[in-house]
Formats: structure tokens, C-alpha cells, sequence
């Protein structure tokens, strides 16, 4: 099966700065992709790229095997929710959704029932006689997915989506938008800067960093296997340690401490990633793991987990434990960090 | 409520005070003046009289059509020259250059602008040696006295009232309203139909409602361009205060283009309200 | 195709606004003594006789005068009602700030007929002072209009800042409102000064042949002779009002038309 989304060196420029460099990504049917990053990354204008408001400089888009790098918007067959949701403030929430069906030449009644449909199918059935500006901010966004989904798109490119919604709200309906992906089976394409909410909804994760893919994965394959050193720190928590390459071509961190043996590393500067939880805090050394004595210099209980920072030598390691595990450590005190060499991965980047 | 009295009456006292006295009370003196004799026996003669007088019925006639038509000529012109100066013109020095060229005749007395034309639509004047010079027409055009060069006049006083007022509502218009409206597959001209157009649309009318209001009152334009051969309604007022002297009279004239004008300012308004919540 | 239309209409438009003005400015430098475009010759004669002869002088000086008096009297006047409106809520206060915009939409003709008509029983007839009530009624409005939307919300937690660090009111309404309002106050003044200064409806009603403003002067003038000079004064006056405009672009900016985009 030929992917819905294929992407080929795209490149896009703003005035002579890069901000997408040689974008290669394919996206298969019906699954649910995040593009992740911090802001000013590229990713949003990835999106816009393919929604059509940017023509790239260099590089194809392709949608279903045809390609559409310079047709316009109107013409590709994706739609979009976008960020602030950019719902007509002059239609009803009705009109709103049948825009997309009316705008193909749908006749009115059709799309009426059309729209009627999308609506239900989001939770808003009744509401179509509303103005935007009478409903809340969740429902609103809820309206933005029904006229995105309304016209049953091959792909569908969500920009944020979320981002304006409180904590609590964001939570139900990251859940509720996997259950409608899932029930209409067409691929989605999230844009996000938040970690945790692509880790929840995303099947692949695009993680994105100045213009170029750092790395395409599942959630749990990045943060097991993170690519490079910004993978690391972008996708959960890391210890991330400045690696020396030593004349016996191993590798040393923690100034001596930790010896690597000779091993394929990439070229260039390297960074040691570990995670906090691999680090195990005792009172003595433990057996078959590198044990490193420390002082706990600070202790963060958030009450499902608790974080220890200890002073090892003249750097700073966290570890993660349950709340139950700090019975009797305290400031100050002398611990033994011990880990083990198979939880730290070398990746190119600068500690 | 009785805390905040203080203050308020503190800001408020002498700016309401003024207003009773030099807006309020003259209103009311013109609106009690035409209602009575000139000994002050009430009476609805005056208004009985223009009512009654067909003369009157043509001025009112003649006015409320220059101002129709000026409204609409602006709002043909003023619509596309807004659209230009906000979404085609991109080298900003240009649209700084158009801006204050569009301010500039704001700034200018009505009577200077309308001088201006006095002698572009003269006989001789520019406009009659350019349109002899293309070939349009053979001998020169009498505009001044027409009905036509008064709304040439007035066209080009009003213009930049409805190019600011639609240029604004355009600017405002989210692009990614327009984003959104080709993403779910309009093409351009679809989008500046159902989108574009409608959120402009309470620009417009504000405009065109302030253009037809200053229209149908103007006075200085009609008065310098009609040479004498058409009148207006403001030309009537303006005669009974000036040479006539007939208060009671000239107070009904005011207050009858004063209801016209706000109820018909009033039906446009309920015509041009955009839906809200 | 459509963008083409545009473009012409626009083009068209652009000339249309810019003809009178500079035919008259180039009327007002011909060596004839008739008025001519293009000038013949250029001379600043007309210009010379102008300022030559002492009632436009005056008559200049008067209206002047007449504008700055009547923008300072509707600054002092609008500003409070413009805090009261924005800060407080109390009864009457849609009514009071629709009787202060009101003048903008009353015919001038039938104000100034009232106010001749009214001012005739006290007194205030043809005089600086009639002429002056009636144009600080009329431009009040735009300094209102453009003071208001600076009186925000968020402007309102500085008063309140101010005043929890011990300020009294009117030290607040210095130190704090007032330089914050300063670019609408100073483009509200610019506004209400103009429209005094080109007014004709009204003020006709209270002038005299030695007391008049200079609109109302080449409008009695317009009416019976057309030569150079008149062409010079308004030349003068066009000159005036791009002086202003390009100073006011380049202090707070008239580009009103930008798009809101990136």
C-alpha cells in the first residue's frame, strides 16, 4: 500500500534563513503522526507547507501518489483544524461545517445533513443553530474538527489543536480525538510542541528541531532509543554527560568514573544519555552495576514519583524513585549511585 | 454605586453642563421654535407648509437622490481602492504615499476641495480640454450647475470616509479565516464571497451610512457647484436663517433633514447588522 | 483579470483624489492674472498679494486662533468625560457618551442654525465666543474617539498599581494615564484642531465681515470672483494640512491600512 503523505527533500526558506532543511517523511493510511518540537522548529511550517499556504523552494509533496507541491489549497485533498480554530464568526456552527461540502458543489440539503453528521459525531448534535461565539472554547474546537472532518479528507493536518484548552479539558479530548481517528480511519497529522501529548495520541512521533527531522519513531522507541543528543533531552527527562574519547579509543565521562570500552560510536562530539530512572540509589555499593558515590543536594516529591539530584564529583545526577524509596534519605546525605553500562547510550551532540 | 458618584460627577459635571448648553438647548430651542408661531402659539404650519408644497418634495427629492448616488459611486470606487491600498500593495512606502494622499483632502476645507473642482469642471477647465483632447466629446460639457458636477464634488469629498472605513474592516479580516476557507476547498473568488465580503460588510455600511449622512447635509459643495441652478435641502435651511429670518420655519425645515436623514441613517443601519450573538 | 480592474479603478481613484489638489497648488503659481493649469510661468506673486492684504491675514489669525482655543477647551472638557465613560459605571453614562459623539453625525447646518437661533436670546451672537461653543461641540467627538479606546482594561490595573504604591489621583492621572494616552490624545487633538480649522457650516452662521475664518472667507469670495489669490489661499491651506499629515504619519504613524498578517 502506497503511503497517503510522501514527502522528498523538502526545503523551505524565509528571507534567506533556512526553516526546513531536506524534509523526508511517508505517512501510511489511517495513522496518527505527531510532529513534535520546540517552537521556531519547523514544524508548523512543515504543515503549511503541505496544507498548501507555503510553496517550498525545493522538494515534492506528495498526497495519495499525486503530486501537489504547487497546487493550492483549495485543490488538495486534506483539510485542517487550525490553531485558533478559525471558525466564520458571521455563520452558525451548521454553516460553519457545511462550508467545506457547499464549497465542492454539495447541494444544500446534502451538505445540511452532512454537516448534521460531522456534528453528531463530535458530540455537538443540537448545536448547529449556535454562533461560534457561544460556545466554549473546547466546543469550538470540537466544531473546528467537524467542518475538517466533514468532507472525509484522506489527510487530515491538525495545527495545535489543543493548545488553547485548559489541562483538565486537553486531557478528554486528546482521548476523544484518538477514538474519532480511530472510528474514521484517516491519517492525522498533529502538530505539537508538548512531548507528553504526542507520547498519548501519536502511533509515530516526527521529532523536529531548526528545520531538519532529528527523528521518526514510536513514543517509547525515542525515549528508549533516542537518535541524538536533543532527542534525549526533548523526550523525557535525561542525565546528559560530557563524553571524553580517550587514546585507547574507549570513552571516559564523569571525569574517569564511568570507562567506556572501545565501541562503533559515531564520529564527532558525543553525549552519554541516562535515564533517571536507571540510576538505583543505595546506602552501599551494589554488585554488577557501577557504583558512584554522591551527596544528595535536593529532593522533589510530586507525590507519584519523587526526583534526587546528587552531586557526583563535580557534576549533577538525577535520579528517579518512588516516594516509598526515600524513607530515611535526606540533604547532605552520602549515597551510592549505581548503574548499569547498558543503560547509557552515546549519541552524537554536544553535552 | 453611591461611592463612585463623587468622582463621576467630578469628571462629568462641566462637559455635560457645556453640552446642555450649547447642544441640547439649541436643539431643543429649534425643535419648540418650529412647533410655534412666531408669538409662541404652538402650531403645525410649518411643517403643514413643507409638507404641502411640492416645491419642497423636489428638493427633497433632488437631495436624497445626489446623496443615493453619491453613496453608491463611492462605495464602487471606495470598495476596490480599499481593497488595493490593504491586499495589493505590498511595498509599504507606496501605501504610506496612497494613505496620506487619501487624508490629505480630509485635512482640506470642503470649500477649497470643491474650489478645486470650480475650476477642473469649468468650460475651459481641465476636464472638458482632456475629454475634447481624447475625443470623447466635441464642444465642452456643462458640469457646473449639474447634478452630475455636484456629484463629481461630493464623490471626491466622501471618497476617503468609505476607503477607511472598508480598508479597516479589511485589514482586520483573520488571514487565517481565509486559511481556513481554502483549506476546506474555496477558491479565491468563493472565499471573497462568503468570507472576505461579509466580515467587510459592517465596515462598509458604517462608511456608507457617514458618507450618504454628510452627503444629504452638505451644504458648501452643493452650494459652489450648482451655480445657483439646483437646490438642496441645507440651501433652504441656510436661506431661512441668513436672508429670510423666519426661525419657526427654518427650525421645521432642520428637524424634517434631521428625522429623514437619522431614520433612513437607521433602516440602513437595521439592513447592514451583522448577526451577533 | 479581476486584480487587473482593481488596479485600474484604484489608479483612477488615486488621480481623482490628488486633480484638485494640485491643479490649485499649481493654479496659485501662474504669472497670469487669471487662473490658469498648467501655470504659465511660476511665481509666488499671488502668494506675496496675499499675505499683502490684511484681511486674509486676519482672517487667518482668527481662525487659527479659533482652532487651537476650541482643541484645548475640547481636551479639557473631553478627557474627564473620556475617564468617567471608560472607568465608571453609573447611570446615564450610555446616554452621556452618545449625546458627546452625537455632533459627529448632526447636519453642521442645522447645529449651526440652533446655535445662531439660541445664541441670539443670551447674547452669543456673532462673536468669538459664539463661534467658539459651537466648534468646541463639534470636534469634541474626535478627541472622545480616539481617547476611549486607550482607556483599556489592561491600562486600568496600572491606575490601580499606581495608586496601591500611595499615588493620589491626580498624581496617577499624570504619571500614569496621561502618558499612556498620550499618542491618542495627541492624534484626537491633531483631528478635532482640523476640523475646527476647515469648518464652513458652522461657523458661517456667526461670522462678520471683520470677524471671519478663512474657509468662511473664500467661500463668500468664491461665490463672486475666481482669481489667483484665492487659489493661493488654498494653496496655503493644502500645503498646511500635508504639513500636518506628514508630521502626524511620522509621529504616530497613519498606517492605518496594514495588514494585520505576520
Amino acid at each position: 500500500m502506497s503511503p497517503i503523505l510522501a514527502i522528498d527533500g523538502l526545503s523551505k526558506h524565509f528571507g534567506g534563513q533556512p526553516a526546513l532543511t531536506a524534509i523526508e517523511l511517508a505517512v501510511e493510511q489511517g495513522e496518527f503522526i505527531a510532529l513534535l518540537g520546540p517552537s521556531g522548529c519547523g514544524k508548523t511550517t512543515l504543515l503549511r507547507c503541505i496544507a498548501g499556504f507555503l510553496t517550498p523552494e525545493a522538494g515534492t509533496i506528495r498526497l495519495a501518489g499525486e503530486d501537489v507541491t504547487r497546487l493550492p489549497p483549495y485543490r488538495r485533498p486534506l483539510n485542517t483544524v487550525f490553531q485558533n480554530y478559525a471558525l466564520f464568526p458571521h455563520m452558525s456552527v451548521a454553516e460553519n461545517v457545511a462550508y467545506g461540502p457547499r464549497r465542492q458543489g454539495v447541494a444544500k440539503d446534502e451538505a445540511a445533513k452532512r454537516a448534521a453528521e460531522a456534528l453528531e459525531l463530535v458530540g455537538l448534535a443540537g448545536f448547529g443553530d449556535r454562533l461560534p461565539a457561544q460556545l466554549s472554547g473546547g466546543q469550538q474546537q470540537r466544531v473546528a474538527l467537524a467542518r475538517a472532518i466533514v468532507n472525509r479528507p484522506q489527510l487530515l493536518l491538525l495545527d495545535e489543536p489543543l493548545s488553547a484548552l485548559d489541562l483538565k479539558l486537553r486531557k478528554k479530548v486528546q482521548s476523544e480525538l484518538k477514538q474519532i481517528q480511530h472510528r474514521l480511519g484517516i491519517a492525522f497529522l498533529f502538530v505539537t510542541h508538548d512531548q507528553e501529548e504526542a507520547m498519548t495520541l501519536a502511533d509515530r512521533i516526527v521529532l523536529m528541531n531548526r528545520g531538519r527531522i532529528e527523528q521518526i519513531g514510536r513514543g517509547q522507541d525515542i525515549y528508549a532509543r533516542p537518535a541524538t543528543r536533543f532527542a534525549a533531552d526533548f523526550i523525557g527527562d535525561a542525565n546528559l554527560l560530557a563524553v571524553e574519547r580517550r587514546d585507547d579509543a574507549g570513552f571516559s565521562l564523569l571525569d574517569g568514573a564511568i570507562i567506556l570500552p572501545a565501541a562503533d560510536a559515531p564520529q564527532g562530539e558525543l553525549t552519554g544519555v541516562l535515564r533517571p530512572e536507571d540510576i538505583l540509589l543505595t546506602a552501599e555499593p551494589v554488585a554488577e552495576r557501577i557504583s558512584l558515590q554522591g551527596v544528595v543536594s535536593e529532593i522533589v516529591n510530586v507525590g507519584s514519583h519523587a526526583s534526587v539530584a546528587l552531586t557526583v564529583g563535580g557534576s549533577t545526577l538525577t535520579a528517579r524513585l518512588a516516594p516509598s524509596a526515600l524513607a530515611g534519605l535526606g540533604v547532605g546525605q552520602s549515597v551510592f549511585a549505581n548503574i548499569r553500562l547498558a543503560d547509557l547510550r552515546l549519541v552524537p551532540g554536544d553535552a | 454605586m453611591s461611592g463612585a458618584l463623587r468622582p463621576v460627577l467630578l469628571l462629568c459635571a462641566l462637559p455635560a453642563a457645556f453640552f446642555v448648553a450649547f447642544f441640547l438647548a439649541p436643539m431643543a430651542v429649534v425643535l419648540i421654535a418650529s412647533l410655534t408661531t412666531p408669538a409662541g402659539q404652538p402650531t403645525f404650519a410649518h411643517y403643514v407648509r413643507i409638507l404641502a408644497d411640492a416645491y419642497h418634495w423636489d428638493v427633497l427629492w433632488v437631495t436624497f437622490r445626489i446623496g443615493a448616488l453619491t453613496t453608491l459611486v463611492c462605495v464602487l470606487i471606495g470598495y476596490p481602492l480599499a481593497w488595493y491600498l490593504v491586499r495589493i500593495v505590498q511595498w509599504r512606502p507606496w501605501r504610506r504615499f496612497c494613505v496620506i494622499l487619501l487624508v490629505v483632502p480630509l485635512f482640506t476645507s470642503n470649500i477649497v476641495r470643491s474650489f478645486g473642482w470650480m475650476v477642473l469642471l469649468g468650460r475651459n477647465g481641465l476636464v472638458n480640454d482632456g475629454l475634447i483632447g481624447l475625443g470623447l466629446i466635441e464642444r465642452p460639457m456643462r458640469f457646473l450647475g449639474t447634478e452630475l458636477g455636484i456629484l463629481i464634488g461630493l464623490v471626491y469629498i466622501l471618497l476617503p470616509f468609505i476607503v477607511l472605513a472598508v480598508g479597516n474592516a479589511l485589514a482586520k479580516v483573520d488571514p487565517a479565516l481565509e486559511h481556513a476557507s481554502a483549506d476546506l476547498g474555496a477558491t479565491p473568488a468563493g472565499t471573497f464571497r462568503t468570507i472576505i465580503f461579509p466580515l467587510s460588510l459592517s465596515g462598509l455600511m458604517a462608511g456608507a451610512v457617514m458618507v450618504f449622512m454628510l452627503a444629504v447635509s452638505a451644504y458648501v459643495t452643493p452650494a459652489l457647484l450648482s451655480g445657483g441652478r439646483i437646490t438642496v435641502f441645507s440651501m433652504l435651511i441656510f436661506q431661512q436663517y441668513s436672508s429670510v429670518f423666519d426661525f419657526n420655519y427654518g427650525g421645521a425645515l432642520s428637524i424634517t433633514m434631521l428625522v429623514l436623514t437619522l431614520a433612513l441613517v437607521a433602516i440602513a443601519g437595521r439592513i447592514g447588522e451583522p448577526r451577533r450573538a | 483579470m479581476v486584480s487587473v480592474l482593481v488596479r485600474i479603478v484604484s489608479f483612477a481613484a488615486l488621480a481623482y483624489l490628488a486633480l484638485p489638489l494640485v491643479v490649485l497648488v499649481g493654479a496659485s503659481l501662474t504669472t497670469t492674472s487669471f487662473l490658469a493649469f498648467p501655470p504659465q510661468g511660476v511665481t509666488l506673486a499671488w502668494y506675496g498679494k496675499m499675505l499683502g492684504d490684511p484681511s486674509y491675514v486676519s482672517a487667518f489669525l482668527i481662525s487659527t486662533l479659533l482652532a487651537v482655543a476650541a482643541t484645548i477647551v475640547a481636551v479639557l472638557l473631553a478627557v474627564p468625560a473620556a475617564i468617567a465613560i471608560a472607568r465608571y459605571r453609573f447611570t446615564g453614562r450610555g446616554l452621556l457618551s452618545e449625546t458627546l459623539m452625537s455632533p459627529l453625525i448632526l447636519p453642521h447646518v442645522v447645529l449651526g442654525a440652533a446655535l445662531l437661533q439660541c445664541g441670539s436670546a443670551i447674547g452669543l451672537v456673532r462673536s468669538f465666543p459664539a463661534l467658539l461653543v459651537g466648534h468646541v461641540v463639534i470636534i469634541m467627538p474626535f478627541v472622545m474617539r480616539a481617547v476611549l479606546p486607550q482607556l483599556s482594561d489592561e491600562q486600568r490595573s496600572l491606575e490601580e498599581a499606581s495608586a496601591d504604591l500611595g499615588a493620589r489621583p491626580l498624581t496617577t492621572f499624570f504619571l500614569v494615564t496621561l502618558p499612556q494616552i498620550r499618542s491618542g490624545l495627541v492624534s484626537g487633538a491633531i483631528f478635532a484642531f482640523i476640523a475646527s480649522w476647515i469648518n464652513v457650516e458652522l461657523s458661517i452662521f456667526n461670522t462678520t465681515a471683520e470677524l471671519t475664518t478663512i474657509p468662511v472667507k473664500l467661500f463668500n469670495y468664491v461665490q463672486y470672483t475666481i482669481d489667483p489669490t484665492i487659489a493661493a489661499v488654498s494653496g496655503l491651506t493644502i500645503i498646511v494640512a500635508a504639513v500636518v499629515i506628514v508630521v502626524l504619519d511620522l509621529t504616530i504613524g497613519l498606517d492605518v491600512l496594514s495588514e494585520h498578517r505576520r
